[in-house]
């Protein structure tokens, strides 16, 4: 979406000869496509991570071995993965990271630290961005399984009973240790282009098995 | 070509397009920061939402964290709940009325659920819900369609309650959108008849549902969509409905009741005793015949069943027959009550009972653990010592699993009976619960292949007693076992502890057709189990049926309770009656009368008694607990065509399914198919704001141990420190590990000691007595902490690339512009006005 105020080029910059021009806009060029990579590799980033942290996973699954100790999905790896998120109906599968700071969000969904860990007892709470790996969140509704597979392979389902927008301003989302949740946390509205709206969409879902 | 002159000539464009850019995403992420910074500092700003090389290792670069602090762990609130029963008795019927009191103590709109026992097949038939000052009715509902009616007011922001049947004895309320402070007052009402046996009346009044033992293999999905600590199993599929939080040990006893219990006994009443509660007995100035009892203290916590009895003072004759009827339009309802002949009385010698083979059943599961279980194996110690030398015993505990002291039953000598004594003794209470298992042993034992056959076998009496304290969810499968199995065999249950699941003992007994004891407190036990001897050794009346003098049998024998004459008579087949009980028999009388006889076989004699039935007392409430009983009847048939199965099973069942609901429907009552709501017609909850759900947490039953239960919630206190490293997960699909899960680590030296937690204790436990509206209120608490940090959950990668596409079209918008504007510089050449970059899209 185009911002509603129509930018206008600063003075210095327009062109007063070829000769003059030229280093501008070589410099505006280099500059935008540098801005369009740097954009355009944080989701690649994203869905890589993703791609290589599934296969140590699977990998990792077949050796029958916790995955909590996998290969590192690449050399300079540093995360610690603590489930396997996936919502089936709409043929999404995350790995889930501990700590759900910047770094690991880049990779994968966070696990909030302080809360459960998914699929054991407890609230458990995950984040992601919602332009990458919580995107299909948009299209979960009440009553979708999602599965849990922990690193040692427990499986357990939760159902999402429950989909709000809050604002992150007034409204807090509650944890609730005595009962076994899932509450997926991204931000809100998913068509916002910038980042760092107040507004939150919670999803919790409750442990069925 | 002049662009690559252009690079070469000037090669410091480069490393100056590089720096720009990144001058303009530090602006971006900066301006993004600043976004963060209003919700003071809870969120992680977006400029480190990129941060973490994959493609390249990140090196150092570690984002700034605003969020991760974590703060002072805040205490969500509860709905509170008091508790008022009032109890109208005349006769031989008790008129409840329960009032719960709701009050949300938080800031937002809340719905608040509380799972709630009542007397077993209570027939509730009124609700009444008052929030501000208006009051809404109930109405009866089938209960998808009542559930329905309750959602669409709750989203529509009125308020609302529902009741609904999860077990015979066991309910849940519900109130929808309960404003921030607001206080809605929910009462039902019901009717009961009250247990007369062994020349006492008594009330029993079950006050919470206790932690149950739930078997099975979880479901992948809570079907029964309850907000239960437990889950729903193959088993049990309505677990999550019929297991409430329990306070935690921290916070005291909560759940106030106060309780007021009006006598009209219809006789002169003698002493009055409660075995579970301090109580107040005000005779009043009015005839002797009424009382009025109420509870000592300000509210004594919901922990146990309330018992009460009272029997005719020695002056005056204990009833021995008594009719009441109540018409409904042109419908005539009667209860009938004959007592035959006790023991000793009305000069009928009773003969001593033959001899017997006994199987005592001792549940030492960890609901057992404390002051039940030394009940219990007080109680089974004296059973012990009342065989004789003719008689022949077995002895099973148990929990998880079963163990049997000896694989048949051994004759009851003295060498055996001390074997088995110091064996009683030293059983521990822990674990599981599976009661089946255990009485199909019992019952397996019974019949067949005796090694040691005795010429008198064929008439030895077989009977079963089971202690326990029936803390289990799946009672249907542990009746539909008893119904299939007992033969010639009688099942007594001793119900023990504060809170038994009176649902399951009644059941039980009924289709073993014995008798359910229940003891109370440790102080009863003697008297109540002297009274179970006499059930247990002497003959009972075998045989009973009911005769008109105007030729109708009442229907006994009849497929459906209908007789010729058409008086619908429930129970369709009047139980053995042991000593010291009377027949009771609920009946649509449909013309029939006026004199009805009680006949029956009372060690080989033959007796009876007729009564008119003309007379008797006007007494609302019969109709409603004929309905109820007749449903209780259909409801069994269910269970039984749901066992035997078959082509036509499912068929059975819907035509059964129908006459309940049509049944349940005629006399208003709650059952397990109709539920009855209420809706206020004012709007509350304001559209937009959020409903939040909280259920009201139960007491643990007193005299329980908290650390011998599955569902006593764990640790409070959030763990400390982030959980940075794997712990060992358990299988979430074994009981076991779940149960590991489930008990709470937390040292509760109160219960662990049995003894019972008075209120006062605790911080969290206090009255608000400057509040008169909610005095006898409860502050409670339960688990919950706002999450404090909140990550920032979108990228900028969107607002980068958008940019980059603005600064490339830029760029080839000036290239266009420098070469075909100023060829021949002209003056004002320059004037031609940039075009308006399109954006991204």
């Amino acid at each position: 979406m185009p911002p509603a105020r129509a930018r206008r080029f600063p003075q210095c910059l327009l062109p007063t000869s070829t000769e003059t021009s030229r280093p501008a806009v070589i410099l505006l060029t280099v500059a935008g496509l540098g801005l369009f990579s740097w954009g355009a590799y944080i989701p690649a980033k994203a869905v890589a991570a993703q791609l290589l942290l599934q296969r140590a996973w699977d990998k990792a699954r077949a050796n029958n071995q916790p995955s909590g100790i996998l290969a590192k999905p690449w050399p300079w790896a540093d995360m610690t993965p603590v489930a396997r998120l996936s919502l089936d109906r709409l043929d999404a599968h995350d790995i889930v990271l501990a700590g759900a700071q910047g770094r690991t969000l880049a990779f994968g969904p966070g696990h909030v630290d302080g809360t459960a860990l998914p699929g054991q007892p407890g609230h458990s709470v995950v984040s992601a961005h919602r332009d990458t790996h919580f995107s299909y969140l948009k299209d979960a509704h009440i009553g979708d399984l999602i599965r849990v597979e922990q690193p040692s392979g427990a499986a357990s389902g939760y159902r999402i009973v429950e989909r709000k927008v809050i604002d992150s301003r007034t409204e807090e989302v509650m944890l609730h240790p005595d009962r076994d949740l899932l509450t997926l946390i991204t931000c809100y509205p998913f068509e916002d282009w910038t980042p760092g709206g107040p507004m939150r969409l919670i999803v919790t879902a409750e442990k069925r098995f | 070509m002049p662009l690559i002159d252009a690079i070469g000539r000037r090669w410091w464009a480069f490393p100056l397009a590089l720096l720009i850019s990144l001058a303009v995403i530090a602006t971006v992420a900066a301006a993004s920061a600043r976004a963060g910074e209003p919700l003071g500092g809870r969120l992680v700003p977006a400029a480190a939402m990129d941060l973490g090389g994959l493609f390249l290792p990140a090196g150092t670069t570690e984002g700034p964290e605003g969020g991760d602090v974590p703060g002072e762990p805040m205490v969500r609130v509860a709905p509170i709940l008091g508790t008022e029963i009032t109890v109208q008795v005349s006769g031989l019927i008790a008129r409840y009325s329960v009032t719960h009191h709701f009050r949300n103590p938080t800031d937002r709109w809340t719905e608040a659920i509380y799972t709630y026992p009542l007397p077993t097949d209570s027939a509730v038939d009124r609700l009444t819900m008052t929030v501000g000052g208006r009051v809404s009715d109930g109405v009866i509902k089938e209960r998808a369609e009542a559930r329905r009616l309750y959602t669409a007011a709750k989203t529509s922001g009125r308020r609302a309650s529902l009741v609904e049947q999860q077990r015979p004895n066991i309910f849940t309320t519900a109130v929808a959108n309960l404003g921030p402070g607001e206080t809605a007052t929910v009462a039902i009402q019901f009717q009961d008849r009250l247990v007369f046996r062994d020349g006492q009346f008594s009330l029993r009044l079950p006050l919470v549902v206790g932690p149950r033992y739930i078997p099975g293999r979880d479901y992948p999905v809570n079907f029964a969509g309850g907000g239960g600590w437990a889950r729903d199993t193959d088993v049990v599929p309505d677990a999550s409905k019929i297991s409430p939080p329990l306070r935690r040990a921290d916070e005291g006893r909560g759940n106030p009741v106060t309780l007021t219990v009006d006598i009209s006994a219809g006789f002169d009443i003698g002493a009055i005793t409660s075995p579970s509660h301090d109580i107040q007995i005000d005779h009043g100035e009015a005839e002797p015949g009424h009382a009025r009892v109420t509870l000592a203290g300000d509210g004594v916590p919901a922990d146990g069943d309330f018992v009460l009895r009272w029997s005719p003072d020695a002056a005056s004759a204990a009833p021995q027959a008594g009719f009441f009827w109540e018409k409904t339009g042109d419908e005539t309802y009667g209860l009938l009550m004959v007592m035959p002949p006790v023991s000793g009385g009305a000069g009928v010698p009773l003969p001593q009972g033959p001899a017997r083979d006994v199987t005592f059943v001792l549940d030492t599961s960890g609901s057992m653990a404390g002051t039940s279980l030394t009940q219990a194996k007080t109680a089974l110690v004296m059973a012990l010592d009342r065989l004789t030398p003719v008689d022949r015993f077995r002895l099973i505990r148990f929990a998880s699993g079963y163990s049997d002291l000896t694989p048949r039953p051994v004759t009851a000598e003295t060498k055996t009976l001390a074997m088995a004594k110091e064996y009683v003794r030293g059983l521990q209470a822990e674990g599981g619960t599976e009661i089946v298992n255990a009485v199909t042993a019992a019952l397996a034992g019974l019949s067949g292949d005796d090694p040691d056959p005795r010429p008198d076998d064929g008439r030895r009496l077989k009977q079963v007693v089971l202690i326990t304290d029936g803390a289990v969810g799946d009672e249907d499968r542990l009746l539909s076992l008893i119904n299939g199995r007992i033969g010639d065999a009688r099942l007594f249950t001793v119900g023990i502890g504060s809170a038994p699941n009176g649902f399951l003992m009644t059941r039980a007994a009924r289709a073993g057709r014995g008798t359910y004891s229940y003891i109370r407190s440790a102080d009863e036990v003697s008297e109540r189990m002297a009274e179970l001897f006499l059930k247990l050794e002497r003959p009972a009346l075998t045989d009973v049926a009911l005769k008109w003098s105007n030729g109708d049998n009442g229907g006994l024998g009849a497929d459906h309770g209908l007789g010729a004459a058409g008086a619908e008579v429930w129970p369709r087949r009047l139980p053995d009656l042991y000593a010291g009980e009377p027949m009771v028999a609920l009946m649509k009388l449909n013309g029939a009368g006026p004199q009805v006889t009680v006949s029956g076989r009372l060690g080989g004699r033959f007796w009876e008694q007729t009564v008119t039935i003309t007379g008797g007392a006007a007494a609302p409430g019969v109709a409603a607990l004929w309905g109820r009983e007749k449903i209780r009847h259909l409801t069994a048939d269910m269970r039984d065509a749901a066992v035997q199965g078959g082509p036509d099973a499912e068929a059975r069942r819907d035509a059964l399914r129908g006459k309940i609901v049509e049944t349940a429907l005629k006399f208003s009552l709650i059952s397990k198919y109709t539920s009855l709501v209420a809706v206020d017609r004012e709007p509350g909850r304001p559209a937009g704001t959020e409903l939040s759900e909280a259920q009201v947490p139960v007491n643990l039953p007193a005299g329980w141990q908290r650390d011998h239960v599955e569902g006593a919630p764990a640790d409070p206190k959030p763990a400390p420190g982030p959980q940075k490293t794997l712990a060992p997960s358990p299988d979430s699909l074994s009981p076991d590990a779940r149960a590991a899960n489930a008990v709470a680590p937390v040292a509760d030296p109160d219960s662990a000691m049995g003894r019972p937690e008075a209120p006062g204790q605790g911080a969290a436990l206090a009255f608000d007595r400057t509040d008169p509206a909610v005095r006898l209120h409860l502050a409670a608490a339960v688990a919950g902490t706002p999450l404090l940090a909140m990550p920032q959950t979108a990228t900028p990668a969107e607002a980068y690339m958008a940019l980059g596409v603005l600064f490339v079209v830029a760029a080839f918008a000036m290239l266009l512009l420098g070469w075909r504007g100023p060829r021949p510089p002209r003056p004002g050449g320059n004037g031609v006005a940039p075009p308006k970059p399109g954006g991204d899209d």
